[in-house]
């Protein structure tokens, strides 16, 4: 954590030192060198800003190293950058203004960087300046004569290399030592000599960059390059055949590797979970404690940490991108697309990523400096299609939607134009909520949309470890408290009230309706699935199966699920299925698990082939209560499927968008907006359906 | 008027005037595109917008619609080297 041979720090309180600079700066990989790994990481008050303080001690003197979000300039567009504005006034409530600022300046880019470095050293702090990667601007043949830099600005000059650890020592001897700054020279003089029409901003903006013409003048030489490594580079990378096509290979990369290399991963974490279940629940005596454990408590924990390989198959894309430039050259090549909803390039990984899964794609909104448009993501995301809604489309389109072509095409069967379709209502419905909502809740002037296409460099290891730690970190120690505090509260809704009596009547009263049903029937495969489901209620594990679905529906979860039965009555579905709607909302995933539940199969695997078909027979089985009329039908099984592909029914997608943007307003009007919206598609398909197909 | 949109891709122009004063004006004054500096237009998005532009030694993208609020002197003629450029820049008030 210390930089340098420095020992046990004094007793005096520590030096507060602030760390602000351009983006793409190297900023974070300085606090690195200096700081190591944060020592606190929060928001700021009030705000969902990031705050990152590491502490260090350097000659004996603790440092505390506060990360400003990266500004361009000292007159915020965004919450980001008031934060770091405020912090260096001493204007944050409770935060008193730092001893030191340290800027840092970007040696390939001095014009730019100076202009905000103008800014702060006005503020009159003792300030430092890093002049960071010398090493690249001297690739770009730009050299920079720092003690000729630091005379003119009057303020201490100190070039690092960070990754190397070149120069660190030199600079954190430099904090200690610094000295409130000088005025720079001529800067009051050119500011005071603009043009007065001008508007204020303007004749700051020209005013300073006239100061900034005349002190790089001598101070930064350049070799003339005819064609520099970044123009080699952009000519392929944002070029119109060259340039998409290595996009769509880079997006697929990443796309593949959140939907694919990450289940083994997640069917390791579960096999591991059920282990330690299992192991736990053998220990303790059968009842409700072992219950709240086993399948409060542990499954909870379980649910969270299966999604830690998205998470962190994600940010490692997003870390690596962002370090060689790419991230910006993306947003770039995909703005166009969704200008058009309101929205700008940067949202585009985050989207694509949703339809791994939201909840990194909610945390990959991070990305996105303009807040609007990180809110509009940030709600838009659950309605992509995420694989965790699969297995639902997978067994409805299996079961009930007829293998048959389409428009006489062989191959184009209609299960996979029903798939296909899903997927398109998502994206579709997402457009028109962006239009709508840019146009109502989001209304206001046009959002500047004026991005810096950063020079290209290597990646490092240790900063995109690090962006890859954080942000695991912070989805578990974050959302992941209440995404299992909320799967325990879920677990007792679904377990109580326990009443042994009335699950045995309903065991008895089941078996009761079987005969009943099977009396009279004269359908062969009909009996033959009635006379399996009796037969096993004779058997312990059907027995348990039937008891455990009894109790279910006997629970609160399940109450509810009669209590809006009225509700779900006009989208084709009876009680169990609003029950299964309901129960679903710990995890889109469980689902089919909690069918397979209500269905009396106990614990089915409807991945697997045997358990699929299990519960496709006793799906298929399945009638309106004291009736033969069929449950599943293709209107119901498209109105499932519909509701599924838009309602918010997933408990952590909701803390995460709760945690994301600081406030439950959004989640809990993104689950309003959205249930709403999926009984309406729900409703339609079905209404629409069963007229069409009689 | 030319406006920044309107330069060919390649080119470079000189920066006359930014029009409006809203946020993105004011965010396209403080990366540098001020009155006087030059401007080289890289290239633009495989859709057609935004622009790649390149302007004090660094590069910028900038929709098509924000590059209409650039006014710029008629094109000074294509790749200008931007020791060049420094040197026809007016004097500056000391």
């Amino acid at each position: 954590m210390n930089v340098t041979a420095a020992g046990a720090a004094d007793a005096s309180p520590p030096l507060t030192v602030a760390l602000l600079g351009n983006p793409n700066t190297g900023k974070s990989s300085l606090f690195t060198a200096l700081a190591g790994i944060p020592t606190r990481v929060g928001n700021y008050p009030g705000v969902t800003v990031e705050e990152k303080v590491g502490r260090f001690v350097h000659a004996g003197r603790s440092i505390d190293l506060i990360d400003l979000p990266g500004t361009y300039s000292l007159a915020p567009k965004s919450p980001d950058e008031k934060v770091a504005v405020d912090l260096l006034r001493g204007r944050l409530a409770g935060m008193p203004a730092p001893d030191r600022i340290v800027i840092v300046v970007d040696a390939t880019n001095l014009e730019r960087n100076l202009y905000l470095a103008s800014q702060a050293i006005e503020i009159g702090l003792p300030t430092i300046i890093a002049l960071t990667l010398g090493d690249a601007a001297a690739d770009r043949g730009i050299e920079v004569d720092a003690p000729e830099l630091s005379r003119r600005l009057g303020c201490e000059v100190v070039p690092v290399v960070a990754p190397r650890r070149q120069g660190i020592a030199r600079l954190a001897d430099a904090i200690l030592a610094a000295l409130p700054p000088r005025q720079p020279e001529g800067l009051a003089t050119t500011l005071a000599a603009v043009d007065p029409a001008q508007s204020p901003a303007a004749r700051e903006a020209i005013g300073r960059y006239a100061w900034i013409e005349q002190v790089v003048e001598g101070v930064v030489r350049r070799r003339p390059v005819v064609r520099t490594i970044d123009d080699r580079i952009d000519a392929v990378v944002t070029h119109r055949v060259w340039g998409t096509l290595l996009f769509a290979l880079t997006m697929l990369a990443v796309f593949t590797s959140i939907f694919w290399l990450a289940a083994p991963l997640m069917e390791g974490i579960s096999a591991g979970v059920d282990t330690v279940a299992e192991v736990v629940g053998g220990l303790l005596p059968e009842g409700a404690l072992r219950s709240l454990i086993v399948d409060g408590v542990i499954a909870g924990a379980g649910s969270v940490v299966v999604f830690v390989p998205q998470i962190a198959l994600l940010f490692f894309w997003i870390a690596l991108l962002e370090g060689c430039g790419y991230l910006s050259r993306a947003a770039f090549l995909m703005d166009r697309l969704l200008v058009g909803v309101g929205l700008s390039g940067k949202s585009f990984i985050p989207l694509l990523s949703s339809f791994a899964c939201a909840i990194p794609g909610i945390m990959a909104a991070r990305t996105i400096e303009n807040p609007r448009d990180r809110l509009l993501t940030i709600l838009l995301a659950p309605l992509m299609s995420c694989s965790a809604r699969l297995p639902v489309y997978f067994l409805m389109c299996g079961a009930f939607v007829p293998n048959v072509p389409v428009a006489g095409i062989p191959w184009l069967r209609l299960p996979a134009v029903v798939l296909a379709s899903l997927y398109a209502l998502g994206v579709v419905v997402a457009a028109l909520a962006a239009l709508v909502l840019t146009r109502t809740v989001f209304r206001g002037p046009p959002q500047p949309f004026v991005m810096e296409l950063p020079g290209w460099r290597w990646p490092q290891v240790r900063i995109v470890l690090e962006r890859v730690r954080e942000a695991t970190w912070s989805f578990l120690s974050g959302a992941g408290t209440t995404i299992l505090a909320m799967s325990v509260v879920l677990w007792a809704l679904s377990h109580y009230p326990r009443n042994e009596a009335a699950v045995e009547a309903e065991v008895a009263s089941e078996r009761a309706n079987l005969r009943a049903r099977l009396d009279g029937e004269a359908d062969a495969a009909t009996v033959a699935d009635l006379s399996a489901a009796l037969d096993a209620l004779d058997t312990p594990e059907g027995l348990d199966a039937a008891r455990r679905g009894a109790a279910q529906r006997l629970s609160f979860l399940g109450i509810s699920g009669r209590f809006i039965e009225p509700v779900v009555r006009p989208l084709g579905w009876d009680w169990r299925l609003g029950c299964a709607a309901i129960a679903s909302f710990p995890a889109r995933e469980v689902v089919l698990g909690t069918l397979g539940v209500i269905y009396n199969l106990g614990d089915v695997d409807a991945g697997s082939e045997e358990g699929g078909t299990a519960l496709v027979r006793r799906l298929r089985a399945a009638t309106w209560d004291g009736s033969r009329r069929k449950v599943f039908t293709l209107p119901v099984a498209l109105s499932i499927m519909v509701f599924f592909a838009l309602c918010a029914q997933c408990a952590s997608t909701l803390v995460v968008i709760w945690r994301e943007t600081g406030s439950w307003v959004w989640p809990v009007a993104s689950f309003t907006a959205m249930t709403a919206l999926a009984w309406l598609g729900a409703f339609v398909t079905y209404q629409l359906g069963t007229f069409l197909l009689g | 008027m030319t406006s920044l949109r309107e330069i060919a891709i390649g080119s470079t122009a000189e920066v006359e005037l930014i029009t409006g004063s809203d946020p993105t004006s004011e965010r396209l004054l403080e990366m540098g595109i001020t009155p006087g500096v030059h401007v080289r237009v890289i290239g633009a998005a495989p859709l057609g917008c935004p622009l790649e532009l390149e302007v004090r030694g660094y590069r910028l993208s900038i929709r098509r619609s924000d590059a209409a609020r650039v006014a710029v002197f008629p094109s000074a003629g294509p790749r200008l080297p931007r020791s060049a450029s420094a040197s026809l820049r007016r004097p500056l008030p000391r």
